[in-house]
């Protein structure tokens, strides 16, 4: 199963419990390396006049480095910026598939840019493995179709094991923020709902890296 | 030839008018058929859309020429004449085309009767303005 880099961004989340747990508030950055593992899941919903519909981000995923800085109750971040690219989108449906990257103008912009700036979590939840699910906040810098927002995303996390953890959550969007103009079809007479919503539901493997 | 032409427009016109409506009657009555549409077979925007606005022009332009050659044939009230128009050119016209569309193409057969009913239906109003306006 492919991945999207997007799942990146909700991995930060799991690795703040991963970080905070090991090391004290207000330790240098540290670099990290991490990767989606299965079973995960990153998909947007939507609605229009006649249906609703959903769409697999079918993103190719790599390994990833970024550098933490672990506070009291938020954690910062450098070099977390990620790339998620519009046509990776698969809904199902040819034509939506070509109407969503027309409205998201894939041509001049291939990517969905995010990149993350903060965390906030309650440092007694992460460093208590038996919490079960906690929640985790992000501030994010999100870009779609060369238009930059600020963004805050809300998600639970949960530890599964040593070096793996889970996400889960979503984010809804309005379109028309971003510039977009929800597509239509039938000369207009179906129309796509200004606001669609990205879900998440990751399993996250972390390999700490050694910092110099 | 004015007036043909003219008969072509006015028929046109009230073909025009139908389609859209009929297209909005299908979305908002008929969502799950609507739905159909949403496929890639179907391209309705961009360059063609020209087209397909034209079609009932094209439609009543050959009705206009069809009546004028048969007109004799049909029989009755304009009610009549109109109805037995739009029948035969149903018959003979769109059935073998949905026919053959159903038969090699993608498509849910609710789908193609409706393009059948939708046809006749086409016919029908043609037949009638033009017993009435060119009996």
């Amino acid at each position: 199963m492919k991945k999207s880099p997007f799942f990146l961004l909700l991995m930060i989340l799991g690795i703040l419990g991963m970080s905070a747990a090991s090391f004290a508030p207000g330790s240098p950055p540290e670099k990290k390396r991490y990767s989606i593992v299965k079973p995960s899941r990153l998909f947007l919903k939507g609605t229009t006049n006649i249906n609703k519909f959903t769409c697999n981000c079918e993103d190719q995923f790599v390994f990833q480095e970024l550098e933490v800085e672990v506070g009291d109750a938020a954690s910062r971040f450098q070099n977390a910026r990620l790339g998620m690219t519009t046509r990776k989108f698969n809904c199902k449906n040819g034509k939506m598939d070509r109407d969503l990257q027309k409205a998201l103008k894939a041509e001049e912009h291939p990517k969905i840019l995010i990149e993350l700036l903060e965390a906030r979590h309650k440092p007694e939840q992460m460093n208590n493995p038996e919490a079960g699910w906690f929640d985790v906040e992000a501030k994010v810098n999100l870009t779609i179709t060369g238009v930059t927002k600020v963004k805050r995303i809300k998600a639970q996390a949960r530890r599964i094991s040593e070096n793996q953890f889970a996400l889960k959550g979503s984010e809804a969007v309005q379109m028309t923020e971003f510039g977009i103009d929800p597509p239509t079809a039938m000369f207009g007479l179906i129309k796509v709902d200004d606001l669609i919503t990205f879900h998440f539901d990751l399993t996250v493997q972390v390999d700490p890296i050694g910092f110099n | 030839m004015q007036k043909f032409l003219l008969k072509g427009i006015v028929a046109g016109v009230i073909l025009l008018v139908l389609s859209y409506a009929a297209l909005w009657i299908l979305v908002n009555f008929f969502p799950d058929m609507a739905e159909q549409y949403y496929n890639p077979v179907f391209d309705m925007e961009g360059d063609k859309t020209y087209l397909y606005f034209l079609h009932p022009f094209i439609l009543s332009f050959a009705l206009a020429w069809f009546w004028r050659r048969f007109k004799s044939l049909f029989h009755g009230t304009f009610w009549w004449r109109g109805i037995e128009m739009g029948l035969v050119y149903g018959l003979i016209a769109t059935l073998p085309s949905m026919w053959i569309t159903f038969s090699s193409l993608a498509v849910s057969f609710t789908l193609v009767l409706t393009w059948l009913l939708y046809g006749v239906f086409q016919g029908v109003i043609v037949g009638i303005v033009y017993a009435k306006i060119s009996p």
